[in-house]
């Protein structure tokens, strides 16, 4: 009995140790977002914004482009959000439900593929766009997110996960490799496509590297790069309204989680008869 | 010539052989149980007819077509699965109406056979339950209408009662068998581990083992005339008793101490397995007999089972629990066949010869 106690307690601390140490750059960027640049790089750092100031916000909002960066970004998301949820999943599905030579052999080079660091195919990829005219273009991005081997990897565990019986009775009852995906694997896949969505999403609003290298004119620009391109100047970077921008753009994400909350903490529950 | 046709069929994963040169002929409208133990390659055989698994040899011929090569989706055969696999996302009549709905019927044609074979299996009340809400048998009566819907040539059935509780079990059994059998007339194949139902609901069982088949027969011919000492023992409870004995001289059958005089001579001689069904035993308190020593009962009701030690053999005897009067644990008593006895080949463990009761006397000490 006592045991448990304080096995209680420990895990309380820990968890608690945890969340602060998780959660302590959020917030204090919220913090520092209503701040001064001179009293946010104060050292020690200073907790209670003084003056509070709300003009790293509006500076946000004066920016001409600002609107436009958050269209492009939430094109971008959509755009690699849908395509990732389709592709992604179609070739998950293929990887773990059909049967084809080779196919185990294509699943381990694409994972090999997604150890290589992306500085490797960079100039590469520079490359090609140049070549198809895609510079200084959002398709190009698209196109580079449209599928992400760590969509296919989840989207096949996923369908791993799923009793086999389910996709061989859709079999026998007539139902084409096709169909089988669309009305049995697709629907039953609720929980992996918030999850897609969800990482999709944010993984537009924080690009960085990738739209700095392919876009060039700012009207072009992204959420997060053209955050740093309003507040650099010539001798020095102007946080403050970058650390506010980013509160903004996690906005998206975070209202979406909450939405879908359940879909992923829930996870991957099917609810059937227990075999 | 057979509706179904198994030729050589042969299935290896690496090293293994799950099915090996299985033959089986099964006709129209017959009810087939194919019966082995778990791991015995019986679910194999009914994933390879519905075209989950492709063989590596050997051909499946359905009503004169071969369909080795022919799409599951195309070869017209329901199946049932253990697990049921009612589609999660669906309410129970969508369920139903998927097969249909792959096969482009009409919709107001779907919608009559879905209320048809709702009602038939007494389901219409669950239409717009999903699959979460229904329990065992009721999952298990979707399963079986979504496979029945599309009227299939050929109906497989994969241990689709071993998830259900005992009663339940025992109700089923005897409906699937009035349903499919007696009112459809469809053809079937029910694979099972579990002898009772093999026995109540088969026209012929197919006995099953290490990937091969041992024997097909009606359930009676396989119960009476077991083809080796494998069936003799798995088909019955309690199983048959075997026991080591010697041949002598074409007339003499000798258990340890006892002897029993056979009437027709049999042409063989040296050391067999005699096997004596549970129920064929009568017990005495002397001799002459097989001499044993009374282990434990386990009472059934109206039936009795008596453990007996026969120099360390557990020998199984099934009497009326009111014909056990007077025995006690420990006590020292004789065993007298007193009907068929069954004659097994030492080695090949193959049947050699029945003895009917009225062919051997054991007034002979």
């Amino acid at each position: 009995m006592k045991t448990r106690t304080y096995y209680a307690i420990i895990t309380l601390v820990v968890g608690f140790l945890l969340f602060i140490i998780y959660t302590m750059p959020f917030i204090r960027s919220i913090i520092v977002s209503f701040m001064t640049w001179e009293q946010a790089s104060k050292i020690p750092p200073d907790w209670i914004p003084k003056p509070f100031i709300l003009s790293n916000y509006m500076k946000l909002f004066r920016i001409e482009m600002f609107p436009r960066w958050v269209i492009n970004t939430l094109i971008y998301g959509v755009a690699i959000s849908t395509t990732n949820v389709f592709l992604g999943l179609m070739a998950g599905y293929s990887f773990a439900v059909l049967r084809y030579p080779g196919r185990d052999v294509i699943f381990n080079l694409l994972l090999t593929l997604m150890m290589l660091p992306m500085f490797v195919t960079m100039v590469p990829l520079y490359v090609i766009l140049r070549y198809f005219n895609l510079l200084d273009n959002i398709v190009a991005l698209i196109i580079l997110g449209m599928v992400s081997v760590n969509t296919v990897f989840m989207a096949r565990q996923y369908f791993l996960s799923l009793p086999r019986d389910y996709f061989e009775a859709a079999r026998l009852d007539g139902a084409s490799y096709i169909r089988i995906f669309f009305e049995i694997a697709l629907p039953m896949a609720k929980p992996l496509i918030i999850a897609i969505i969800v990482y999709q999403f944010l993984g537009a609003w924080n690009a960085f590297f990738l739209p700095v290298i392919v876009l060039k004119s700012p009207e072009n620009f992204v959420y997060a790069q053209g955050l740093n391109y309003a507040f650099s100047r010539a001798w020095y970077v102007e946080y403050t309204p970058i650390i506010a921008g980013t509160i903004i753009g996690s906005l998206p994400t975070l209202l979406f989680f909450i939405l879908f909350r359940k879909y992923l903490i829930g996870g991957i529950v099917i609810r059937t008869y227990r075999r | 010539m057979a509706f179904l046709k198994l030729i050589n069929l042969t299935k290896r994963y690496g090293k293994y052989t799950a099915v090996n040169r299985v033959n089986l002929d099964v006709n129209k409208g017959e009810f087939l149980v194919i019966l082995g133990p778990s791991g015995s390659g019986k679910s194999t055989i009914l994933r390879l007819i519905a075209g989950l698994e492709d063989p590596d040899e050997g051909d499946i011929i359905l009503d004169g077509v071969k369909i080795n090569d022919i799409d599951p989706k195309d070869r017209d055969i329901a199946m049932v699965f253990q697990s049921y696999a009612i589609y999660p996302h669906m309410t129970v009549y969508q369920n139903i109406e998927f097969p249909l709905k792959m096969r482009k019927t009409p919709s107001e044609e779907r919608k009559r056979k879905v209320k048809e074979v709702a009602e038939l299996l007494g389901i219409s009340h669950l239409l717009e339950k999903k699959a979460w809400q229904l329990s065992g048998g009721e999952q298990q009566r979707v399963a079986l209408a979504r496979a029945l819907v599309r009227n299939p040539k050929l109906f497989l059935l994969d241990e689709p009662l071993s998830n259900l509780d005992a009663k339940l079990r025992v109700k089923l059994r005897f409906e699937l068998r009035k349903l499919l059998h007696d009112e459809l007339k469809i053809t079937t194949i029910y694979v099972t581990h579990d002898q009772a139902e093999a026995m109540t609901m088969a026209d012929r069982i197919a006995i099953i083992n290490e990937g091969k088949i041992i024997q097909v027969d009606t359930p009676l011919n396989i119960y009476n005339k077991p083809r080796n000492t494998f069936i003799a023992t798995f088909i019955g409870t309690p199983p048959m008793n075997l026991l080591p004995g010697t041949l002598k001289d074409a007339h003499l059958l000798i258990m340890g101490d006892f002897k029993l005089r056979l009437n027709k001579p049999l042409d063989l001689h040296g050391s067999v397995f005699i096997g004596i069904r549970p129920q064929h035993f009568e017990i005495s308190k002397c001799e002459p007999g097989i001499k044993g020593r009374v282990t434990s009962y386990e009472y059934l009701g109206d039936d009795v089972t008596i453990h007996i030690d026969i120099t360390d053999l557990d020998v199984q005897v099934l009497m009326p629990s009111r014909d056990l009067r007077d025995l006690v644990i420990n006590q020292e008593i004789y065993l007298r066949p007193v009907d068929k006895i069954y004659i097994f080949d030492e080695l090949s463990r193959d049947l050699i010869n029945i003895i009917e009761p009225n062919e051997y006397s054991h007034n002979y000490t």
